[in-house]
């Protein structure tokens, strides 16, 4: 049942999202043009305004996707789940536990996708930059692996692969956490009888806060650490801390997901 | 469209009076096949189960018979129908009196009345 | 085989102090037509969405095939809430592949044979349908299925005449006799003449539960004109 599910879910979800990347794409190459001409050093200042509009536009762009992709996918939860829709939604022969992976594993994939539809879209506008800007002497690939030294230079990361491996724990515990904190909070908004998207909108800041308060607090030993100890590389001492957050954003996800679960199948109370 | 039933009477008595009506004006015709349960219930508007026990009355009389082929039909057994049809005359007739009895008619003003409304009509 | 749905000892207390459902005793056997009358707030809707797993009892149990509401049940009930539920995106034709994917005892050729019937385009998005057209779409596709239960609430509250004769026409020839009609409504003399048996229900508690036939036998009138003598305010 959980495959029809998710057939179903993602036959109904993947155009929008797809759209929202597809265009931000499309701008990140019209950004990238800008490179093309330095109009900067022209004397019309018209033309360095509306390149400064341009990026502008990118930049909302971005934030657009990666807000716009949450959204979406949280609207539709909570009006599958919890509106009229519901009625079909919950009388669907299916398990509690099966309805709410068959919403977060694809709002899982779209944070993923639209996260990497990002990076594409940053190398895309970079590599136009390089491209078109061309540093003296040097080509694109040089360009790239210069900037890229310097930058972990600049980190003073010592230790690559355990840098890789932190950043990418972090990285799947943000994931789920994110999907789990927005199936989390509208679930728990249902629970306030009359204004349940108010309280939907409460529960994200209530979990949220939680959230920052206990990583936080985990992070002082290290802040100690810090500051005590001589050190020079920033990274050596906070790379255990990011393990520690990690462990800490699935705690809690796990912990909403019981709670979610719980709240569908006793408390649910559709108007 | 729904049959029009009193809402104050059996729906069951009522049904079987409908189909016996139907039977005995030629309606549903002497060896002809009679709809389903499911069909004349959605004709008349009524519950199934209701129908179907109206119709095993009609079979219990015998006015209708059930074929293994066709379901269904209403008997060719012409005695039968008009055994029927005098008996359903006899109750509207007994009816007619009780009325007219209610209205302070004596047997023979009765039967005089109809003598000179009917012979009009038939003459 | 044992009743269909067995109630027992059902309350329902809303936010600790509404008490919707107080104490409830019930048995609704298969094969039956069945109204669940009473006024408003008298607990109908309560109780079906308890059966059909939307909201949990305080005290109590509700059973449908010895079950408590869940997947199991929910395979073998079909459910006709007063809402409309369908997504506004879909395609009618769609929803027919969405009702068959998930509900095993769904008959998609029947389903497009009743919306033949009314004209009603396969093609057509939700969106475009006006409101008594999507709620027709929404009850061929509960009547369409072979469920042993179908739970109908308040099936033709604000339809015209017409339409009320279709679904009453609807309900009457696509149940089969194995399988039993819960409906509630607050229109009788509409309904009645289909029905089996009648459950009125008050404050949450049932207060007669006869047929059709015994009312009208008995009281020597329709379960419109005693539904009102026992209900005068």
């Amino acid at each position: 049942m959980l495959k029809k599910l998710l057939k179903h879910e993602w036959e109904a979800s993947w155009k929008i999202p797809t759209i929202l990347i597809g265009v931000l794409l499309v701008i990140s190459v019209f950004a990238g043009f800008t490179f093309a001409a330095p109009v900067w050093e022209s004397e019309m200042h018209g033309l360095a305004f509306l390149l400064v509009l341009v990026w502008m536009l990118y930049y909302f762009a971005i934030i657009g996707v990666s807000i716009g992709v949450v959204l979406y996918l949280a609207i539709r939860f909570y009006k599958n789940m919890y509106t009229d829709e519901g009625y079909l939604t919950h009388t669907l022969p299916v398990t509690s536990h099966q309805l709410l992976w068959s919403k977060m594993i694809p709002m899982a994939a779209w944070n993923v996708i639209a996260t990497v539809g990002i990076l594409v879209s940053v190398a895309i506008f970079g590599l136009m930059a390089i491209g078109f800007l061309q540093p003296e002497g040097m080509g694109i690939w040089e360009t790239i692996t210069y900037m890229a030294e310097e930058m972990v230079a600049d980190l003073g990361i010592e230790n690559m692969a355990a840098f890789g491996i932190s950043m990418l724990a972090v990285g799947i515990a943000g994931v789920c956490s994110g999907t789990m904190m927005t199936v989390g909070a509208i679930t728990i908004g249902q629970l306030v009888g009359k204004h349940k998207i108010l309280g939907s909108i409460g529960a994200y800041f209530g979990i949220n806060t939680v959230m920052q308060f206990v990583v936080s607090a985990c992070m002082i030993p290290f802040m100690f650490n810090m500051a005590y100890e001589e050190t020079d590389s920033v990274f050596g001492v906070l790379m255990p801390s990011y393990f520690i957050m990690a462990a800490v954003y699935i705690v809690l996800s796990v912990v909403l997901y019981f709670v979610s679960e719980w709240i569908i199948r006793k408390k649910l109370n559709l108007d | 469209m729904a049959w029009n039933l009193d809402s104050d009477r059996p729906i069951y008595a009522q049904i079987l009076e409908r189909i016996e009506m139907q039977i005995v004006s030629g309606n549903y015709k002497p060896g002809s096949k009679i709809p389903s349960v499911r069909e004349l219930a959605a004709e008349a508007g009524v519950n199934p189960n209701t129908m179907q026990r109206a119709l095993a009355e009609l079979e219990r009389k015998g006015l209708v018979t059930t074929q293994r082929t066709s379901g269904r039909v209403v008997t060719e057994d012409m005695e039968m129908i008009k055994e029927t049809r005098n008996s359903l005359a006899k109750e509207q007739i007994l009816d007619f009196i009780n009325r007219m009895k209610e209205l302070g008619f004596e047997k023979e003003e009765i039967l005089t009345l109809i003598k000179n409304e009917a012979g009009g009509e038939l003459v | 085989m044992s009743e269909l749905v067995n109630v027992s000892n059902l309350t329902m207390v809303y936010d600790k102090k509404k008490t919707a459902l107080d104490n409830l005793n019930l048995t609704i056997p298969r094969g039956k037509i069945v109204g669940l009358l009473g006024p408003n707030g008298s607990g109908k809707t309560t109780l079906i969405k308890i059966l059909n797993g939307l909201l949990c009892p305080t005290k109590g149990t509700a059973l449908i095939n010895g079950n408590q509401p869940g997947p199991e049940t929910k395979a073998r009930v079909s459910y006709l809430p007063e809402r409309t539920y369908l997504q506004t995106g879909m395609k009618v034709k769609e929803l027919i592949a969405y009702f068959a994917d998930f509900y095993e005892d769904f008959r998609p050729e029947r389903a497009r044979e009743m919306l033949t019937s009314l004209g009603i385009d396969e093609n057509d998005r939700i969106k475009t349908l006006s409101k008594g057209t999507r709620e027709k779409v929404q009850l061929i596709l509960v009547m369409s299925r072979d469920a042993d239960l179908f739970i109908l609430d308040e099936p033709i509250a604000g339809v015209d005449p017409a339409a009320r004769d279709y679904i009453i026409k609807t309900i009457i020839t696509n149940y089969n006799e194995n399988a039993t009609v819960l409906l509630s409504t607050h229109l009788i003399s509409d309904i009645e003449n289909i029905l089996d048996e009648v459950i009125f229900i008050k404050n949450g508690t049932p207060v007669l539960q006869a047929t059709v036939e015994e009312i009208r036998e008995q009281k020597g009138k329709s379960v419109d004109a005693y539904f009102r003598e026992v209900f005068a305010c």
